[in-house]
């Protein structure tokens, strides 16, 4: 096998849409037996490229050891940090990426942009890239294959807490001999880096809407329920059937009128206007997103359902409703709340989506069957939802897969939706008993599922009757009386703790102050300053231990975030460290002394609620 | 001849780094070091020319004049890998194989 099927071999198994795109340009044959290109024979007995653009040579690796070459320059590297990724203009023949690519972690990525079709064309024939090919943790993109997909997959790899992880760096000579290129290349990164600096920043100053929108929410603490309530209360054998809103949808919604009062129906809320407009009620609605906009349950049906949400909710989103309220997934203070009642809130994990999310729910639940309805994961032609609705890929701007399709076809899906995929085959495989049916009629294959027309499970599973409605109305509330009034002398505590925190953190601005006069004189340690030190890292460890300091921790988060930002900022002074540190330090306790003065009043409010 | 040996050892040391420095892209920095190490090769060649021993005289200054004039060429061209190459297996090389002068 030459070398060329050998690497083609590897992408049909490894990258099947990218082969498929490389295979239909070779038959072209217009990027073979380029002139512009050698391939010299280097005197350890490896070969490198050569490349002449416009009339400029160029040698891209050593004549003399390019492997050695390849080692030496990827040395300059720092791979400590976690969750690395490594942008890299230029492929070559390889050398310098395979450097890379044994130098990467288990979380790590190596994204390749390769530019010149022709020099991609010329390495497939003549070097073995099959290790590159199949390695997961590669990225592979040929400009004129996927190379408008670079923006998608930085978005997807890099984000807030591995920004300053990135390694970005250039195949030696590449950024000369494709100048424009490897300037579109960096400013995309540079576009990247900006976008997740402000979404960052907008995060940071959503934190505190977060924590005012879980403080207005406590008045429901005293009539909602926790999902791990519901643990015990169905039957085993009923069938639970999650409905999400993918095009296949459209086809099958109708029966669900069968399984009405023979099921336990959760509709995500995006499903839910379909299932109205048939007339089908579900037993609940399952929404995550905390900052949504609930214009899915516009219908007024909706406030009548009970409402599976997070606490961190929208306010105005739960105050329309009438059933029951079911809080999924408390976390930090809540959660901390509740555990002083011995309630476990459990520990779920979501997916990333509401489909997956309701997957989670009812496999706490211990459903013996779930059945998947409207769980596409792919599209349908270019149609995304039920209803016809199409979400314009490109604003979508996801990275594209080929997957296969529930008749063993091949079909599209965006990335997201694929990471969702693997997400419900991680899960089901990890299912002990019981099992899941794809009622889907359409999209992309989940493994682990038996496939059934939904007609077909509804006959074979709905058998037996349930009164979801009864089992609500009868579930007696989350918290007793009793534990209600623990709960509101946990949140006494924590005012009083409040104040406690802003002394300290007080005694800190002034410590700082004291050191920063010192340090500005003279940076030499003395007992006295030593002393000082430990007196800040005793208040530290006072503010931290307290319950309460994960609301601080919250509200501050869009302060420390212009601290965070300047973290990697190195002053070539010792002495202008040392001040920039402790001017650091004065100015988070400031930010702590503002925000328990912010959080005091809406904590006093949430404890007034609760009586 | 220690003082001869510890001159080579330095110069073979620096050759290394500037190498490194230049088959890492770091051009500036390495051709600030190149300065002082080509200053130290002269020195070098002037102290072997003076040497008087058959064994001292069997140093192939042609051998270098030709290997600098390749560096030379390959820094006109702007060719720093070639350089990093001619300083490390050809110049380099050639100060290890003396190191018993």
């Amino acid at each position: 096998m030459s070398l060329l099927e050998n690497n083609m071999k590897a992408l049909e198994i490894h990258r099947s849409a990218f082969f498929h795109k490389l295979k239909s340009i070779l038959k072209e044959d217009k990027y073979r037996n380029k002139d512009g290109i050698q391939v010299i024979e280097t005197k350890d007995g490896n070969s490198a490229f050569s490349l002449t653009v416009e009339e400029h040579k160029y040698n891209l690796n050593s004549l003399y050891s390019p492997v050695m070459e390849a080692k030496r320059w990827s040395n300059q590297f720092d791979f400590k940090n976690l969750n690395i990724v490594v942008s890299m203009f230029g492929l070559g023949n390889g050398y310098f990426a395979r450097e890379i690519m044994l130098k990467l972690k288990k979380e790590d990525f190596l994204l390749i942009y390769e530019p010149s079709t022709e020099l991609f064309v010329k390495a497939m024939e003549h070097y073995d890239l099959s290790d590159l090919i199949s390695n997961e943790k590669v990225i592979l993109l040929l400009d004129e294959i996927n190379g408008t997909e670079f923006k998608n997959v930085l978005k997807w790899c890099v984000n807030w807490l591995n920004l300053n992880s990135q390694i970005i760096c250039h195949h030696p000579q590449y950024d000369l001999s494709f100048k424009n290129s490897y300037d579109l290349f960096m400013k995309t990164i540079k576009d990247n880096n900006n976008g997740i600096l402000v979404n960052e920043n907008t995060n940071a100053a959503t934190s505190k809407l977060i924590t005012g929108n879980t403080m207005k929410n406590f008045r429901y603490l005293k009539s909602c329920n926790i999902i791990t309530d519901l643990i015990g209360k169905i039957p085993p054998e009923i069938p639970a059937i999650i409905v999400a809103a993918g095009p296949s949808l459209d086809k099958n919604i109708h029966e669900l009128k069968e399984a009405k009062g023979k099921s336990v129906i959760f509709a995500v809320d995006t499903a839910v206007k379909y299932l109205l407009k048939n007339d089908i009620i579900p037993d609940f609605i399952v929404t995550l997103d905390p900052k949504k906009s609930l214009h899915h349950l516009s219908d007024p049906r909706c406030n009548d359902i009970p409402l599976i949400s997070r606490i961190e909710a929208r306010a105005e989103n739960l105050k329309r409703n009438n059933k029951r309220i079911i809080f999924f997934n408390m976390e930090g203070y809540t959660a901390m709340l509740m555990h002083t009642v011995g309630k476990d809130t459990g520990r779920f994990q979501s997916g990333g989506s509401v489909a997956t999310g309701a997957f989670s729910i009812c496999k706490t639940l211990g459903f013996r069957t779930i059945i998947l309805v409207g769980c596409d994961l792919a599209y349908s032609g270019k149609i995304t939802h039920a209803g016809g609705k199409i979400v314009d890929v490109s604003e979508a701007g996801r990275y594209l897969e080929t997957v296969e399709d529930i008749y063993g076809n091949e079909i599209k899906t965006r990335y997201d939706w694929f990471i969702y995929l693997k997400w419900f085959e991680e899960a089901i495989a990890l299912l002990k008993d019981g099992e899941v049916i794809d009622a889907t009629e359409g999209g992309a294959r989940i493994k682990g599922t038996k496939l059934m027309t939904l007609k077909e499970s509804i006959e074979k599973y709905c058998l037996k009757e349930i009164d979801v409605d009864k089992i609500i109305t009868e579930l007696p509330p989350v918290l007793s009386e009793e534990e209600l009034e623990k709960i509101q002398k946990a949140i006494e505590l924590d005012l009083k703790e409040l104040k406690e925190i802003r002394e300290k953190a007080n005694q800190g601005i002034d410590i700082c102050n004291r050191l920063l006069n010192k340090y500005n004189k003279s940076i030499q340690e003395t007992e006295s300053s030593m002393e000082k030190n430990r007196q800040l890292s005793q208040i530290n460890t006072f503010i931290e231990s307290k319950r309460v300091y994960i609301l601080i921790d919250w509200d501050i988060a869009q302060d420390t975030f212009s601290f965070i930002s300047d973290l990697y900022v190195y002053v070539d002074n010792e002495k202008a460290n040392k001040l920039y540190t402790y001017e650091k330090a004065k100015n988070l306790y400031v930010s702590i002394t503002k925000a328990v003065d912010r959080i005091y009043s809406i904590l006093e409010e949430a404890l007034l609620s609760l009586k | 001849m220690n003082d001869l040996q510890n001159r080579i050892n330095e110069i073979i040391k620096e050759l290394d780094k500037i190498a490194e420095l230049l088959y890492q892209q770091k051009a500036k920095e390495g051709y600030v070091l190149l300065n002082g190490a080509l200053g130290k090769i002269m020195t070098l060649m002037d102290v072997i020319g003076r040497l008087k021993t058959e064994r001292e005289n069997s140093f192939d200054l042609d051998r270098l004049n030709h290997n600098l004039k390749a560096a030379l060429e390959a820094m006109e061209k702007q060719d720093n890998v070639m350089l990093a190459d001619i300083l490390n297996y050809e110049i380099a090389e050639q100060l290890k194989e003396s190191t018993n002068l």
